[in-house]
């Protein structure tokens, strides 16, 4: 029962009944505006800066790391960009190590080569040599014996009638000259 | 040449008869020696050879054998 | 195997072939023999330089004319020249077989060879003493001789033509020099004569060898007097050697004649003289000595083309003892020949080979024989390694160095290892610009002083592989242009790269390691 008057007295007469007046209301309220308004320009618009500062800076740094993936990216290619430019260059090195090798190679074989070649043809010609000496050595013994043969012949042959004759050619030579 | 003492040395295979000298020494004569003096050396086999001063005329059968052998 | 009855055959040809033999001839008696010396008695009309016959078929050399007898020397039969043997007059001087075929054979002084190899056919003689070309016959001297020497074609330039003596002590690289001119003549259509006075057999078998296998004998003839032949042999070689290359010059053609060597000849000559009872003078030769040698070498010539433009090149090796250059051979020669190569055993033993004394050699007439382009680029190399000798002898006992001079020194260095060649590698013409231009440029400071050889000796073949066509635009008869020369370095440094580079790139590595320790 009571509980009703209370709350009847209270929705006819809000202020009365918790024993306020409704100037002080108004003036609470105008309090509570003024407060409001101050608040708001002493406390929320720094505030509200910072949170700008902060959120500009942070994208920044955001901006920055992604600069900073990029380059690495970048050098990431460019590294190996050059890992197989060295590569390559290292391959055309070899290549013309082996290129010079391999000439000084041929050069080795033939040279080799035209040594054993020259060779045979020396030995050759060595061995035809030998052989006609051997033969010239035949021949002179073959001289020797006649001769020898042809001496003793003429020794015997040999009449003073041939023997004058043979002096006076020799003569009749010898006063034309 | 000019020079020589005017004696030929003649070498012969065997003796020679009286024609034959005669021919020899005009022969020497002719190369303007006066005296002629004679070797007999079998060895030469045949032919003759003189020799007046530097020079010497070799027809021997010896030298031309020697120099077949030689040639060969 | 053997033809009997081309024995038969030939024996009958040759007994038909004998004419009558001449009769009349003057003689004389052989009155003394010994040592290879004869005096003949008799034979009033013989010449001087007359060549003698020896019953027995021997040959001697009349020498000394006196009032009763004639001197002789012996060049066969030594010891089968008895007392009493006549000795025929021929009317001949002595005369060197000559001829085409004698290009690849080893022949002695008299022109019969030595060799082991078919008998020679050739009918033609030249007489071994015969008149140097007049002063109207001769041109100047303005075609190079290549030696494929770096030091000496850029340095002291031989040309067609000219007597450039080799001069050092023993074993100093002498006969080496010769032989690798003789090598490097192979594409120049030069024939080369190596005549060996007194040599050991061994030695000259050696060189033989070398230029067979190197190919060099088809344009080559070896006059051959060793140690053991009879003394009037040796005496005569150089001469005979010299004929057979007149035969070649008159003919037209490039001669290049080594008479290794003429201290020995000289000692030939004084045996004689001796023996002959000559007087002698100072060092015991005879009088005559300096004219031995000053006729020898006046025969070598270049003709002027009215005369067939053929030149001899003399090459004459002296000896000397303990580097005596003053001593009477050495002088004499030095003083006929047209300059000289003068080689160290100082610098022959600290491993400068060719030895070549870059301050006493010269060359008086090659200057102008030289390529324009090598001209151009070696004219301030001796300067530059005078420059370098001096502060390097200055330098041994000082020890601060400030950076300029350490430069030079550095410089000096790595010229003087280009320089160094090894025996048997010759380099073109070619080779020599590309060497000599990168060698003085700044290019060297960047090679490591003990890689500078390595790197000599790889370029020529990096290039010869990778830019053959850098080959192709130099032409060293005309000045370098800025181009080519641009173009060389580009190439060299390109190799430094890729080759001498690694050892600084180690030493790099080393260096960044430890850095890296000292972090950590």
């Amino acid at each position: 029962m009571g509980i009703e008057t209370i709350a009847s007295q209270l929705l006819a007469n809000p202020f009365e009944a918790l024993g306020l007046e409704w100037q002080s209301v108004v003036l609470h309220l105008v309090n509570l505006v003024i407060l409001t308004v101050g608040l708001y320009f002493l406390l929320f618009k720094p505030v509200k800066r910072m949170i700008k500062e902060r959120q500009d800076k942070i994208r920044k740094m955001e901006k920055e790391n992604a600069d900073l993936n990029e380059e690495v990216k970048e050098m990431k290619a460019s590294t190996e960009l050059i890992l197989s430019d060295a590569k390559k260059e290292a391959a055309s090195i070899h290549e013309n190590a082996v290129k010079v090798a391999n000439q000084k190679a041929d050069d080795i074989v033939s040279s080799a080569r035209r040594q054993a070649k020259s060779l045979i043809e020396r030995t050759e010609k060595e061995m035809e040599e030998e052989q006609r000496k051997l033969q010239s050595d035949i021949e002179q013994q073959i001289a020797d014996v006649s001769m020898a043969v042809a001496e003793k012949v003429l020794n015997r042959k040999i009449t003073p009638e041939d023997d004058k004759k043979l002096i006076e050619d020799c003569l009749a030579q010898w006063s034309k000259d | 040449m000019e020079t020589h003492e005017g004696t030929a040395r003649v070498i012969l295979a065997r003796r020679p008869d009286p024609d034959l000298n005669k021919k020899i020494v005009a022969f020497t004569q002719s190369r303007g020696c006066t005296a002629v003096k004679y070797t007999i050396d079998p060895k030469i086999v045949g032919g003759i050879i003189i020799y007046i001063g530097d020079v010497i005329y070799d027809g021997s059968l010896r030298s031309r054998l020697d120099t077949i052998k030689r040639s060969i | 195997m053997i033809d009997v009855k081309a024995i038969g055959k030939g024996i009958r040809e040759k007994v038909e072939a004998v004419s009558g033999h001449t009769d009349e001839r003057s003689c004389g008696k052989i009155i003394y023999s010994g040592d290879g010396i004869i005096h003949i008695a008799g034979l009033r009309n013989v010449k001087y330089n007359e060549l003698l016959e020896i019953r027995g078929g021997y040959k001697a050399l009349a020498l000394n004319l006196e009032r009763d007898s004639v001197g002789a020397v012996l060049f066969s039969g030594e010891d089968k020249v008895r007392f009493g043997d006549l000795a025929y007059s021929t009317g001949k001087t002595v005369q060197m077989r000559v001829g085409e075929e004698l290009l690849g054979r080893i022949v002695d002084p008299l022109g019969e060879p030595l060799d082991g190899l078919a008998e020679l056919t050739s009918q033609e003689y030249r007489p071994v003493e015969y008149p140097a070309p007049g002063i109207m016959d001769r041109a100047k001297v303005d075609q190079p001789l290549q030696t494929g020497i770096l030091a000496i074609d850029s340095m002291i330039p031989i040309g067609r033509g000219q007597r450039e003596l080799i001069i050092g002590d023993r074993q100093t690289g002498k006969t080496a020099i010769a032989i690798d001119t003789i090598l490097n003549q192979k594409k120049e259509d030069v024939i080369c004569i190596y005549v060996s006075i007194g040599q050991k057999s061994s030695s000259l078998a050696k060189i033989v060898s070398t230029l067979r296998t190197e190919g060099a004998m088809e344009y080559t003839c070896v006059v051959s007097s060793t140690a053991d032949d009879p003394v009037p042999l040796q005496y005569l070689a150089p001469y005979s050697g010299c004929a057979l290359a007149e035969y070649f010059m008159y003919r037209g053609k490039d001669v290049l004649i080594v008479y290794d060597d003429l201290s020995k000849h000289a000692v030939a000559y004084r045996t004689m003289s001796l023996l002959l009872k000559r007087p002698a003078g100072r060092e015991a030769y005879p009088g005559d000595v300096f004219y031995l040698h000053s006729r020898l070498l006046e025969r070598s010539a270049k003709l002027d083309a009215a005369h067939g433009g053929g030149s001899i090149t003399a090459l004459p090796i002296v000896e000397t003892l303990a580097g005596d250059i003053s001593a009477y051979i050495p002088t004499n020669v030095i003083s006929i020949t047209d300059g000289q190569i003068y080689l160290e055993s100082e610098l022959f033993n600290s491993g400068v080979r060719p030895a070549v004394n870059v301050g006493l050699s010269v060359s008086r007439v090659g200057g102008s024989a030289q390529r324009a382009a090598i001209r151009q680029i070696s004219g301030q190399l001796r300067v530059n390694l005078a420059q370098y000798r001096e502060l390097a002898i200055f330098m041994q006992f000082g020890s601060d160095l400030d950076a300029e001079t350490q430069k030079t020194l550095s410089r000096g260095q790595k010229m003087t290892d280009t320089l160094k060649q090894r025996q048997y590698l010759n380099y073109s013409v070619k080779d020599m610009v590309i060497l000599l231009a990168v060698s003085q440029s700044e290019l060297v400071d960047k090679i490591p002083a003990k890689k500078m050889t390595a790197f000599v000796d790889g370029l020529l073949d990096y290039i010869r592989v990778n830019h053959a066509s850098l080959f192709d635009e130099i032409d060293p008869d005309k000045k370098l242009t800025d181009e080519t020369k641009g173009k060389i370095f580009a190439v060299a440094e390109e190799y430094i790269d890729c080759s001498v580079g690694e050892g600084e790139e180690h030493s790099g590595r080393d260096e960044d390691a430890s850095s890296g320790q000292e972090e950590g």
